[in-house]
């Protein structure tokens, strides 16, 4: 993509079909451009992956709405502003919201 | 699988943007059952809550000539002669009260010790009309709507993708859609009907926009007869970020930094603004900044993406520290400063649309449009800090309309059980041959076309071999199918749908482009770089499928 360097990374993600269901790990290898936000890992992980991983799909991209909240190698983050540098990486729903598929959550309360 | 019917409402809105709620607060006020459609959680849907900073309106803080007719007379000047009088006076006149009516439900924007608004300026308004809340003005806008919609107890159903304006002896009669939470396709009877769904521009490969906007408002009140204006006008964000790979997408906020001592440098390093325009670059619209790095990079002077630097080490760190995006840029680890940043002419705005009236009526009775899906109010090129009191002023003004359209004594008679799109569905639902393309591929496909030959740059050639692979995808629409199985969250369907909103969009772009043989605004051609007044000085319609021409006003 446009000349940029692109590494091999292996993504943990969390699949869960809805709040009521047992999840499990799934564990895929993509290959996306060193330091692209983990939004983008996920796309590639759907584009080129498993096309029926759920995650936020509808947010500002510009770092500010808060939709693509999740849990990246366990801690609380923005999707847009966490940054793959690492050949490893953990993607879990945001924690204490109800599960509607996969990463994706219901609405925190406004 | 039939369509089930849904609860019958007075005003059915789709779309959860500025326009979306503030048409739906609107008609919610005069009294009518509303319910709002949108693909996604209601805050978050959407590019109001992109919006960075600006919201234009004329408060005449500078004397006797700032009234609204100048702010309508720049709007018009910006659109190179195709925006429509009526809605630019309509905008000026009203973007003033429904700023004090939004601070009202909470929005603060920020004012002097004396009361008056705190004001910036950006190149094409005579007058400085700017007003913000700092940064994030259209987040902020969004949490007021968002509030006002909640505290109205208006309906909301989120995660479901609009298909279809179903009409009753030729006029709106409600919406049918997917309902990706409730796992239904629901018909949904409706007096009136609002579409308020954003853009088209996630149909190019690069762009600032949220991917959502797929032209899905454009595509249905086309299918249901009514008519688009101006569809080949595309407004370019001048300076998106190119590099690094985190940021492509991003627009840098170049009009500002331009103002605060920022250059702007091509691939040697020089400043080449000037080859160009005769206006200072601080005073520079948006059109002519797209147009200068576009030919630029075209000569062969481009930076290594394609693009141009913007040079800020000149600029104060405080006014560096404006123009942060609250962190985002030093979490995408850019020190703006300190390197030169790749930026370039992006799609980030559609200028054309659905044609309106005053109060957002299309020309199908019950059927109104309003916000970046509709057009005609900037014609050619959009002058900025103009997107959000557009979606508040024609929002509000086609929520009240409504009340007059869904109180006509109409059968509310919206079985869909004969739509086209329950077969569409049924196909993308049965089980998937292995190797076969997905959606993801046909998208990316159709983006990579739109990129290559109906970007910022045009021409005969680039636009014939984009429609060429327009025509190459649309067979292959009835070839995908969903690996997900059942209706609920099942996301590969609805993207497989939204593709069909996405083809027609850019082929009704690429199709009036093509024929649109000179330059003006936001349209480059190459191979007709000279605006013709005023031969082309009208506008090109759409309706069921055939291109006609239209005078202005």
């Amino acid at each position: 993509m446009s000349g940029f360097e692109e590494f091999d990374v292996t993504v943990r993600i969390w699949r869960q079909a809805a709040s009521a269901e047992a999840g499990v790990w799934q564990e895929w290898q993509v290959r996306i451009p060193r330091g692209d936000h983990v939004l983008n890992l996920l796309a590639a992980v759907r584009r080129n992956g498993d096309p029926s991983l759920c995650f936020p799909a509808h947010f500002c991209k510009i770092g500010t709405c808060g939709a693509c909240a999740l849990l990246v190698d366990g801690r609380p983050a923005l999707g847009c502003r966490a940054l793959v540098k690492e050949p490893f990486v953990e993607v879990a729903p945001p924690r204490g919201r109800m599960i509607l598929t996969d990463l994706l959550a219901e609405d925190a309360p406004h | 699988m039939l369509p089930e019917s849904g609860p019958p409402c007075d005003v059915v809105v789709v779309g959860s943007g500025a326009a979306g709620l503030r048409a739906a607060i609107a008609a919610a006020e005069a009294g009518a059952r509303v319910c709002i459609v949108t693909k996604g959680p209601l805050l978050y849907s959407g590019a109001s809550a992109s919006a960075n900073f600006s919201y234009c309106a004329s408060f005449g803080y500078f004397g006797a000539g700032d009234t609204a007719e100048a702010y309508a007379a720049d709007i018009l000047a910006s659109g190179h002669g195709l925006a429509e009088p009526a809605l630019a006076l309509r905008l000026a006149e009203e973007a003033g009260r429904e700023a004090d009516i939004v601070e009202g439900w909470g929005v603060r924007w920020r004012r002097d010790e004396d009361g008056r608004h705190q004001l910036a300026t950006f190149g094409g308004h005579r007058f400085h009309r700017a007003i913000h809340v700092g940064l994030r003005t259209g987040k902020a806008l969004m949490v007021a709507l968002g509030r006002r919609t909640q505290a109205l107890g208006i309906e909301v159903r989120d995660h479901s993708v609009a298909l279809e304006v179903l009409v009753r002896d030729g006029v709106a009669a409600g919406l049918l859609l997917l309902d990706l939470r409730q796992a239904a396709l629901v018909a949904l009877p409706a007096g009136a009907v609002v579409l308020a769904t954003g853009g088209n521009v996630a149909m190019y490969a690069l762009h600032t926009n949220p991917d959502e906007l797929t032209g899905d408002g454009l595509a249905l009140a086309h299918a249901a007869g009514a008519t688009l204006i101006d569809v080949e006008f595309v407004q370019s964000y001048p300076t998106v970020l190119l590099s690094p790979p985190a940021a492509r997408g991003l627009h840098y906020p170049t009009g500002r930094l331009l103002g605060f001592g920022a250059r702007l440098l091509n691939g040697k390093a020089e400043e080449f603004f000037g080859r160009y325009e005769s206006v200072p670059i601080q005073q520079a619209r948006r059109d002519a900044l797209s147009r200068a790095i576009a030919l630029e990079v075209a000569a062969g002077r481009g930076s290594p993406r394609g693009g141009a630097f913007v040079d800020a080490s000149a600029v104060a760190p405080g006014m560096l520290r404006d123009v942060h995006f609250e962190g985002y840029f030093q979490d995408l680890e850019l020190d703006v400063g300190r390197d030169l940043q790749e930026v370039g002419p992006t799609p980030h705005f559609t200028l054309g649309g659905v044609r309106i009236d005053r109060d957002g009526r299309t020309d199908l009775p019950g059927l109104f449009a309003v916000g970046e899906v509709a057009g005609g109010l900037h014609g050619a090129n959009r002058l900025t800090g103009v997107a959000l009191p557009e979606a508040l002023v024609f929002g509000a003004a086609a929520g009240r309309a409504t009340s007059a359209a869904a109180s006509v004594d109409r059968k509310r008679d919206a079985r869909a059980a004969d739509s086209p799109w329950v077969a569409k569905i049924a196909t993308a639902l049965r089980p998937r041959r292995s190797g076969g393309t997905h959606v993801g591929e046909a998208a990316a496909a159709l983006r990579r076309a739109m990129q290559a030959g109906a970007g910022v740059l045009k021409s005969a050639r680039s636009l014939r071999e984009a429609l060429a692979a327009l025509d190459a995808i649309s067979p292959a629409l009835s070839d995908l199918a969903s690996r997900q199985t059942g209706l609920r969250f099942n996301w590969e369907l609805a993207r497989i749908l939204e593709l069909r909103h996405m083809l027609e969009a850019a082929r009704f772009h690429a199709v009036a482009a093509l024929r649109r043989e000179e330059s003006r605004g936001a349209h480059l051609r190459t191979d007709h770089p000279e605006t013709r007044d005023p031969g082309w000085r009208r506008h090109q319609l759409v309706q069921r499928d055939r291109v006609m021409d239209a005078t202005i006003g």
